[in-house]
């Protein structure tokens, strides 16, 4: 017995192996507070490295999650903004329609323009009001800045307008200063004219050009554009007058039509 | 004989495996045991003396980042190398379907050891659950030592080309 236990000490195997185990009783068998400072010491000197490129590449997985939901966050602030900024515009547009609608003593409609013609330069709107609200054919329709034309075709729900830009639309109308009479129509170019205005009146660069309401459309009063331009050609016994719409055309979309003038038809 | 720096070599390696590595290709909570895996190779390659250094070595590490099972992985794992290089000396396993299965079998008696030893109450009353999650955890760690000894082999291979 003796011998095989000698034997059995004798065996290197049996040694390294219970000193491995000896030594990993002694640490089981070590006081929980000497193990948490044993632990902490190790963390911040052997294991240092391991613990540091953990944290490090804990910290990119937490940015590139972060970037990620920024990335989300950003293209959603995004969309929310441009609808914001775009009932903003819309807001404004029609708070000043508002204020324009209770300055005039004219039945006022709005309505939304949903097309335009698809010619180079505009020449007719298409407006989501129609029979339905009241407006039929040959109504004025204008925008706060100005006259924009005349409806020229109505249905139940819809309405064409022809703007002034369209030659066959004429307005009669008067320089407000001078009160000289004329008919602004669109000759070509990029400004409407005011014919039939005799060449010994006296007419101004940038007087206000208004509806005269003698055409039987338009009535009195409406802003058209303002004179940017005069020529007399010798001989001829009008002016050229070259006005500039105070709308813009290509900007157009909320307008009102004029159904009922007072003491009009 | 492989000088010491190989030795640190292999530990910050296996280390790094093991606490750096290994959480990052985890499924849920079955990761890889790389320091089991690493410890039962060595004793299957190198024999006992050296799985059961290197298995206190790096179990001893892997106890100093918990204070509360501190000892229980420093035995277990020396045992573990020290079995392997006993396995190595009684049935040469040279195949590298062998070794991983040897790792297999390793990594599910340290698990099922291990979580026997720090809870036994809650191993008696959850044993299926644990025993699964034993096995996946056992069977992803021998998919690694068998991805590894593949490396290996083909580097031998390249060597022995060249």
């Amino acid at each position: 017995m003796w011998v095989s236990l000698r034997g059995i000490y004798r065996n290197p195997g049996f040694r390294q192996v219970s000193i491995a185990t000896i030594v990993s009783i002694l640490l089981i068998a070590l006081p929980y507070p000497v193990k948490t400072t044993i632990s902490r010491i190790a963390s911040h000197s052997i294991l240092y490295p391991f613990v540091e490129i953990d944290r490090f590449l804990l910290k990119i997985d937490s940015t590139f999650e972060i970037n990620r939901h920024l990335n989300r966050r950003l293209d959603f602030l995004a969309t929310t903004l441009s609808t914001v900024m775009e009932n903003r515009y819309e807001n404004e547009r029609l708070r000043k329609m508002l204020g324009f609608d209770l300055m005039l003593p004219y039945e006022l409609k709005p309505a939304e323009v949903i097309a335009y013609s698809p010619t180079a330069r505009f020449k007719s709107i298409l407006i989501n009001a129609g029979m339905e609200k009241g407006i039929f054919k040959d109504m004025p329709a204008i925008s706060p800045s100005g006259v924009v034309g005349k409806t020229v075709s109505a249905e139940s729900y819809s309405a064409v307008v022809q703007l002034l830009f369209d030659p066959a639309c004429k307005v009669a109308a008067r320089l407000q200063s001078s009160r000289t009479q004329g008919i602004v129509a669109y000759l070509g170019g990029r400004y409407l004219s005011l014919t039939n205005v005799p060449a010994d009146q006296s007419v101004a660069v940038g007087d206000s050009v208004i509806s005269s309401g003698l055409g039987g459309i338009f009535p009195e009063g409406l802003f058209i554009g303002r004179v940017i331009d005069t020529r007399v050609k010798e001989g001829e016994m009008f002016y050229e007058i070259d006005i500039e719409p105070g709308t813009n055309f290509s900007l157009l979309e909320e307008i009102f039509i004029v159904t009922s003038i007072p003491g009009g038809n | 004989m492989i000088p010491y720096f190989y030795y640190f070599l292999a530990w910050f390696f296996v280390i790094f495996c093991q606490i750096v590595v290994s959480p990052r290709i985890a499924f849920g909570d079955i990761y890889p045991d790389a320091v089991l895996a690493a410890v039962v190779l060595i004793g299957l390659k190198r024999g006992w003396k050296r799985g059961l250094w290197f298995g206190f070595a790096f179990g001893l590490t892997m106890d100093l980042l918990n204070p509360q099972n501190y000892g229980w992985t420093t035995v277990l794992v020396s045992f573990s190398g020290y079995y392997a290089g006993y396995v190595r000396e009684k049935i040469f396993l040279d195949h590298i379907l062998y070794q991983s299965l040897a790792v297999f079998a390793f990594a599910l008696a340290y698990q099922l050891l291990f979580q026997l030893i720090n809870w036994p109450f809650y191993f008696i009353n959850n044993f299926i659950q644990l025993l699964s999650n034993s096995v996946f955890t056992s069977l992803y760690t021998a998919a690694i030592a068998l991805f590894a000894l593949f490396i290996l082999n083909q580097r031998s291979r390249l060597r022995e080309l060249l």
